[in-house]
């Protein structure tokens, strides 16, 4: 009894944490669309970031997407 | 572990409740042309209303945030000036949900058109847009007769300029 009690604690757990998910609407993307959700807000980064993907894999460029997250258009 | 039939379907129900309210929820946008505009008077907004009776009314929805938005809106401003006197009237919907954002950006990009904050969301909710900007074309009965959504330069602006001067009538 003990063991069915856990997993259906356990269940519940799960159900009350999968109810979390949720749509971000178009009207409510501010957040994801602020400059500091821009992976490349930081030129420094970048670099380290191109260099490692040169060195590793002779890859360059192709970061061409602009705009943060707001989705717009 | 041996569960009951009981316990199992108690289980299953679970699961799939829990499955159910997980799903990203199905987005369709509410409003089609021909339906009426929802009351405005009773949403929450920040601004004062202007006079929308018996007038042709692009409503838009826009933030400060939105890239394209501010592509828009000094377009949508040219509109409103070349037709106001004809009977046609702009109404700003900012969805930003601080009124500091919506003002530096109306200082820094101004409109002469009237614009009101979805303080609390509701109406942009109630229409439920696909993207921002969206922009409803309403007719003089207070009926919407075009949905924009999103804003495709000279192509939307065009649009907008034959939509509205077919529901303006002769000057």
């Amino acid at each position: 009894m003990k063991q069915i009690i856990f997993y259906m604690l356990v269940l519940v757990a799960v159900a009350s944490m999968l109810t979390g998910c949720k749509t971000v609407q178009p009207w409510e993307r501010g957040t994801m669309a602020d400059y500091t959700m821009r992976p490349d807000r930081d030129p420094l980064t970048v670099s380290f970031g191109e260099h490692i993907y040169f060195t590793r894999e002779a890859a360059a460029g192709g970061r061409g997407v602009g705009g943060g997250g707001c989705g717009c258009n | 572990m041996s569960l009951n039939r009981n316990m199992k379907y108690t289980a299953v129900l679970l699961v799939a409740a829990s499955v159910l309210l997980a799903l990203p929820q199905v987005h369709a946008a509410n409003l089609k042309p021909g339906d009426a505009l929802p009351a405005l008077k009773a949403k929450d907004f920040e601004g004062a209303l202007p006079e929308l009776a018996g007038k042709v009314v692009l409503l838009d929805f826009w933030a400060s945030w939105c890239g394209p938005c501010k592509a828009s809106l000094p377009q949508l401003d040219k509109l409103y000036r070349e037709y106001g006197k004809r009977g046609f009237v702009i109404l700003g919907v900012s969805v930003d949900e601080s009124s500091a954002d919506m003002k530096a950006f109306l200082e820094a990009h101004p409109v002469s058109f009237p614009t009101v904050r979805d303080k609390a969301q509701t109406l942009v909710g109630q229409v439920s847009v696909d993207v921002m900007p969206t922009s409803l074309l309403i007719n003089r009965e207070g009926k919407v007769t075009k949905i924009h959504s999103g804003y495709q330069g000279e192509k939307t602006v065009e649009e907008l300029r034959a939509e509205i001067e077919q529901l303006l009538g002769a000057p």
